[in-house]
């Protein structure tokens, strides 16, 4: 099975994923059975709300084929994880870039509170990395503070896309068994330095779609030689196992 | 009066300038600064020279400003292989008096947690009881969250890490808060990161630097005095912490 983790509902600057049946043609031009979608358009138009209910809706209409994140303003506290929970989502995702990063000091303060809620609900929590460019602290210290806060829950670390920081990336699973990473298009080298260091079951794919082809990251993960035991993580098995399908 | 130590100091090649400073450069500047004493670290082999050879120019400097003047070996592993590496640390610390060692991970090309490279050296600062000082806050081997697998595995050697981490700086707030064996060097960093890290780690494991002479070393000494902390607390920062680590002065680390 192949699932992708991270599909944006509405991405902000492309046009396309307007529509949840474009969404599904390109699953399935990919080959892609599973998506996990999300409501990008919410760093945007700040309707935190209302996207998710179009992720929730959108996922009961298709409840073979489409999970959902639901997305929430941190700074707005972590009450919108009640009505994530609601909706029936999976999981909330913090998305840190387009300055929503919160900055040193204050992962505590806002980042916590919604990675608890959710634990309190049973439902996932992932951070979207781009905005962890160095010039907002660092790479990895939100996943880490997160992750050492709550050592029984899993957090995701989506969006790792800087190629600069995949030491960053896996000296931060190394520290935080708990943590798990969604890899995009990604330097061979380091993906598979990954499956050796942290294992494939702690590993599963992202394309961001439309800003990337999921068909491009299964033809590189394909590509890597792994066993195919490991290969079926990547592609699918964590995923299953994390959304519980 | 408490001393002030500056514990990132340069002497020697000076990177980004190609000047190479002298003693009395160095000295000039700690006493515009009131700086009584630095650890200064020669850069020789950042540019490719024999780090060896910097090395012991910085510790014949020392010994002739040995009331100033004191010395971290430099080490750059790759460029002649491990175990010549190693057998300059003996003699780097034993005959020379350095009183720890240096590396640079994002110039010399090696990860900051390399189990070739940097593993075999921290073994030997564990046998030799000295501090290990790494540069951080480069991409792509240098991030301060590779310090924590050294201070995981290494918890009795002491690791100074290098400028807050730069930009990085948060990353090097947490590593530093959870493993209490590293320090952080205060050079060639702003307000904010250092704030950062007065709250992560207490005024206890800050240590003083400037990195001279790429920055002088008012520049930081002054940032410290603007710290919202007690005197005591800032003459800590300023030279009582690295004399506690390095047990200089009769202060037990």
């Amino acid at each position: 099975m192949i699932f992708d983790a991270a599909v944006c509902l509405k991405h902000p600057h492309l046009k396309q994923g307007h529509s949840v049946d474009e969404i599904l043609r390109a699953m399935d031009d990919a080959g892609v059975e599973w998506a996990a979608l999300q409501p990008f358009e919410a760093t945007q138009k700040f309707n935190w709300g209302e996207a998710n209910e179009e992720v929730a809706a959108a996922c009961r209409a298709h409840p073979d084929r489409l999970v959902g994140w639901g997305a929430l303003n941190h700074y707005d506290g972590p009450d919108e994880a009640d009505h994530v929970t609601e909706l029936g989502l999976s999981g909330v995702k913090l998305f840190t870039s387009w300055g929503f990063t919160p900055g040193t000091g204050l992962i505590e303060r806002f980042y916590v509170p919604v990675a608890q809620r959710c634990a309190d609900h049973g439902i996932l929590f992932s951070i979207e990395h781009e905005g962890h460019m160095p010039t907002l602290g660092g790479a990895v210290y939100s996943d880490c503070i997160v992750a050492d806060a709550l050592p029984e829950r899993t957090v995701v670390m989506s969006r790792c896309w800087t190629w600069g920081f995949w030491p960053d990336y896996l000296a931060a699973m190394a520290e935080c068994k708990n943590l798990v990473m969604e890899i995009g298009v990604a330097p061979v080298s380091w993906v598979r330095r990954a499956v050796e260091e942290v294992g494939a079951d702690r590993l599963l794919i992202g394309s961001w779609w439309p800003e990337h082809d999921p068909a491009l990251i299964v033809t590189q993960v394909k590509s890597l030689g792994l066993s195919a035991e490991d290969e079926a993580k990547i592609l699918g098995g964590s995923a299953r196992r994390l959304f519980g399908l | 009066m408490a001393t002030v130590i500056d514990q990132h100091a340069h002497i020697g090649l000076n990177y980004g300038h190609r000047h190479k400073t002298g003693a009395e450069e160095v000295l000039q500047g700690m006493d515009e600064a009131g700086v009584d004493k630095s650890i200064v670290i020669d850069l020789a082999s950042l540019y490719g020279g024999d780090y060896r050879v910097g090395n012991r120019e910085a510790a014949e400097i020392c010994e002739r400003h040995a009331d100033r003047l004191m010395c971290f070996a430099y080490l750059h592993p790759p460029l002649y292989g491990i175990d010549a590496c190693l057998r300059h640390c003996d003699e780097a610390v034993r005959e020379m008096g350095h009183l720890g060692l240096k590396l640079h991970p994002v110039s010399d090309s090696h990860p900051t947690n390399s189990r070739e490279y940097v593993y075999p050296v921290m073994e030997k600062c564990r046998e030799l009881e000295v501090p290990i000082f790494i540069h951080t806050g480069h991409v792509p081997h240098s991030g301060p969250i590779l310090c924590a697998d050294l201070a995981r595995v290494f918890p009795d050697v002491d690791i100074i890490l290098g400028h807050i981490g730069h930009a990085m700086f948060a990353d090097a707030c947490y590593v530093a808060r959870k493993y209490p064996n590293i320090w952080i060097d205060t050079s060639m960093n702003h307000g904010g990161p250092l704030r950062n890290a007065l709250s992560a780690v207490g005024p206890e494991r800050l240590l003083y630097g400037s990195d001279s002479p790429t920055s002088h070393p008012i520049a930081c000494k002054g940032l410290i005095e603007t710290l919202e902390i007690t005197r005591e607390e800032k003459d800590l920062i300023l030279g009582g912490n690295i004399e506690r680590l390095l047990a200089l002065g009769g202060a037990a680390a």
